[in-house]
């Protein structure tokens, strides 16, 4: 492989590496670093509660984290991101916004709004059929599959929220 | 139901915790006598479909009328394709569902009744991938198939109705929009109650992931927003209407774990080819 191939093949894997990668963050709970990205994989390490870590590679629900010399791999959920540099938009957009007459949809500007009855014709104007829906998707390469809803006791389990879930 | 008489049942679901409808008789709005309808009360809890469908379109006129749509008939029909094969994993798929992204830059999502869905550009610009996408309609689909607004205006939004009066008008739906127009906007600046937002997240996720998305696209989203500075102000009215982000991801956790292992399709390349010059654009 010349130099040339080596650099360009080099360059489209960094490109395809997941959109979580390479980022900075910490766990959002303790949990144990996994071998595998399993829940029946042995434990090599431990994560502490907001102990920083960086996202390494993404399987499913799971990413690799390294946090210090240690390294393994933990569920995606108890992982949160660092926010990444001057990706959001700064305080001063909006009042750049108001400035080049964009509309926004601050709460001042939603109870100033008044009723847009072209807009509604227009929103009807973009809808699809459900079969040129389905058509998207078989394009797409999605196939739809059956699934029970997520168990609301699970999910509100007092035991599983964090200590300081009442402090907002 | 005409649309003065929809109105006026809502109008009167929302007085009835105060009792005026509960009253015996004497109580009238432009000489309509709304006593008769307050036996009724009991019949209040189902508003039928076509009605729904025509409060909600109400109801988004009022949203559209704070922002435009976007003027980019290429990216409407694409969300229009992933909304609609989303929503028919729900248990309403033959509601008239229309999807819109709308000019505005601040970042959030709305849904009224009857299966209308707006995504700021705001929104539109956080997203990543089609998955992400998708696990935004899905919260707010669950939001329409739960029918968490137009309970919210049964509970007592819409006490407001009577004060303005309820004129008659020629235009049955321009009179029914007038009539919604500030308690739809009261109830989209106040929010819904946290519960509603929770389970819209837990449905929200499956109805993504029964489409054949990553299931982890609202997860994602919500991860994205728990990373920006909460006095933001492009999502001021996100965080006032919605628990925290944090809050949010903690709740779906636990759930998440049951769908672990599934085929995970996120549609990169065709959703940053379609949001591109979004990013271009006000950049």
């Amino acid at each position: 492989m010349g130099k040339r191939t080596f650099l360009a093949v080099f360059l489209i894997a960094l490109a395809a590496l997941p959109a979580m990668a390479a980022q900075t963050g910490f766990a959002a709970r303790a949990a144990d670093l996994l071998e595998r990205p399993a829940a029946s994989a042995r434990a090599t390490g431990k994560l502490t509660k907001k102990q920083p870590l960086q996202v390494l590679a993404r399987e499913g629900s799971w990413v690799r984290v390294g946090a210090g010399p240690a390294s393994g791999w933990v569920r995606l959920m108890d992982v949160r991101l660092d926010p990444p540099p001057g990706k959001l938009p700064p305080l001063n957009r909006a009042k750049a916004a108001k400035d080049n007459g964009v509309r926004g949809f601050s709460e001042e500007e939603l109870l100033a709004g008044t009723p847009g009855a072209s807009e509604i014709d227009k929103l009807g104007r973009y809808a699809v059929a459900a079969k040129d829906a389905s058509g998207y998707a078989r394009a797409a390469g999605l196939k739809a599959r059956a699934l029970d809803y997520l168990d609301p006791a699970d999910v509100l389990a007092p035991d599983r929220l964090p200590d300081d879930f009442f402090d907002e | 139901m005409s649309a003065r008489r929809i109105a006026l049942v809502l109008a009167c679901a929302g007085v009835a915790t105060l009792t005026a409808c509960q009253s015996g008789g004497g109580f009238n709005v432009n000489n309509i006598d709304l006593s008769a309808i307050a036996k009724n009360v009991g019949n209040l809890k189902e508003v039928k479909e076509p009605e729904e469908i025509q409060i909600g379109g109400s109801m988004a006129e009022t949203l559209l009328g704070a922002s435009p749509l976007l003027d980019d008939a290429e990216l409407q029909t694409y969300v229009n394709d992933v909304g609609m094969w989303v929503a028919q994993q729900s248990e309403r798929p033959g509601l008239p569902w229309r999807f819109g992204v709308n000019s505005s830059d601040h970042i959030n999502a709305f849904a009224a009744p009857g299966g209308y869905i707006i995504v700021t550009k705001g929104m539109m610009k956080q997203l990543r991938n089609e998955a992400e996408l998708a696990g935004v309609l899905g919260h707010e689909i669950s939001h329409v198939t739960k029918k968490h607004h137009l309970n919210a205006l049964r509970k007592g939004a819409l006490v407001n109705l009577l004060g303005e009066g309820l004129a008659a008008s020629s235009d049955k739906h321009s009179e029914l929009v007038r009539q919604l127009a500030g308690p739809t906007k009261e109830l989209y600046a106040r929010g819904l109650d946290k519960s509603d937002e929770f389970e819209a997240d837990r449905v929200g996720v499956v109805l993504a992931a029964r489409a054949g998305y990553d299931p982890y696209g609202l997860p994602a989203v919500l991860t994205t927003l728990a990373t920006a500075d909460p006095k933001d102000n492009f999502l001021s009215l996100l965080y006032k209407t919605h628990p925290l982000p944090q809050a949010r991801l903690d709740k779906l956790t636990p759930g998440m774990a049951t769908l672990d292992n599934l085929k995970a399709t996120q549609n990169a390349d065709r959703f940053q080819k379609l949001t591109r010059k979004l990013k271009v654009a006000s950049n």
